[in-house]
């Protein structure tokens, strides 16, 4: 009877271990994939095309004769190849460049605590394409704090060098938020 | 006959004891079946939370290709070889067409320029040809709908301008927006 009683009970400690078991390996796969169902950073089609039209906007920096007016994407060029360029109307391409990026990106985002976004990074750099390692800093500028953000959707726009074989990426990302 | 009655009085409780460890077993089946159905509808709701999550932004993300691709269209485009750019002397030719009106299937459209962006639509200053370039908004047609729900994308507005005797195109930044009635 007791040989019995003691079978019985390890039956239900070996069953007991398994529901054990089947429970933790369910937590852990739930957790990895709601975890996996929440990407940091996505790639946003509306900041994508905030870049690229802001890449077309005419500036009022005219290089050789008024009205050669240089669009941000001529200016990024120019910033980058040669950055102590004037304008004709004495002011640097890179000075006009980050005063007139900052304006368009300010203007369309509206980073503040009451509207969805919250904060915002531009940044653009130069990548080699001979060397994986080259790359240079043409510019970069932020406004607001990326802290507690929902989401973080984000662009980029690629000009091509024709003096260099590279690339000049541009990169915006947004950290969007709770009102 | 004393043997016989304790022999089948033994053979009973063994039966019960059988039957009790059946009913334990049912029980213990029971309960694990509810456990496995609490964690599946759990999972469900979640993955299902998920697919609409997803929905909503494939839905969001057709519309605005369907606003960009719009930008792109021989109505709207630039005559430079630009994408994602609207061709400001085609854009004041449309306003006040109505022939246009049924020809794209969004219930309005119109495009702001960059000076306006955080302002009311009752305070930007509507185009019409003897403002024109001088103005904010450009209201292509409006069906007026009352459940409206409107979906903008970022455009390159461009146009000629004349100075010192050279034209040039002068672009600036503006928002296509495109409504689209809900249905109930």
């Amino acid at each position: 009877m007791i040989k019995q009683n003691k079978r019985g009970q390890q039956e239900i400690l070996g069953f007991v271990l398994i529901v054990l078991l089947v429970t933790i390996m369910g937590v852990v796969f739930l957790s990895f994939s709601i975890g996996k169902s929440r990407p940091t950073k996505q790639t946003s089609a509306e900041i994508s095309n905030l870049l690229e039209a802001s890449m077309y906007h005419t500036t009022k920096c005219a290089v050789n004769y008024v009205p050669q007016y240089r669009e941000v994407q001529d200016l990024i060029k120019e910033c980058y190849n040669h950055p102590e360029q004037m304008c004709l109307n004495g002011q640097g391409v890179c000075d006009v460049l980050k005063s007139q990026l900052k304006e368009l990106i300010d203007q369309s985002l509206t980073v503040s605590d009451v509207s969805p976004n919250k904060a915002y990074t531009l940044k653009i750099q130069y990548n080699s394409l001979d060397s994986l390692n080259e790359t240079t800093e043409v510019l970069f500028f932020e406004e607001g704090i990326f802290k507690n953000c929902s989401s973080k959707p984000g662009g980029s726009h690629s000009i091509a060098v024709t003096l260099s074989s590279g690339t000049i990426d541009t990169e915006l990302e947004v950290c969007r938020g709770e009102i | 006959m004393k043997k016989q009655n304790l022999v089948a009085n033994y053979t009973k409780m063994k039966n019960k004891k059988g039957q009790l460890q059946i009913q334990e077993m049912a029980f213990m089946l029971v309960a694990v079946l509810f456990f496995f159905v609490l964690v599946g509808l759990f999972v469900a709701s979640i993955m299902y939370s998920n697919l609409h999550e997803d929905a909503t932004q494939i839905a969001e993300t057709r519309t605005l290709t369907s606003v960009t691709n719009l930008a792109d269209s021989p109505e709207f485009s630039c005559v430079l070889s630009k994408s994602n750019c609207v061709d400001e002397d085609k854009l004041i030719s449309l306003i006040n067409k109505t022939s246009y009106i049924n020809f794209w299937t969004f219930s309005s459209l119109k495009v702001v320029t960059f000076s306006a962006f955080n302002k009311n639509e009752n305070e930007m200053i509507k185009c019409t040809r003897a403002n024109y370039p001088e103005c904010e908004l450009f209201l292509v047609y409006d069906k007026n709908v009352s459940n409206e729900r409107a979906i903008s994308s970022y455009v390159a507005l461009c146009r000629k301008e004349y100075e010192n005797g050279y034209t040039y195109d002068k672009c600036e930044l503006a928002r296509l927006v495109a409504g689209t009635e809900l249905k109930t």
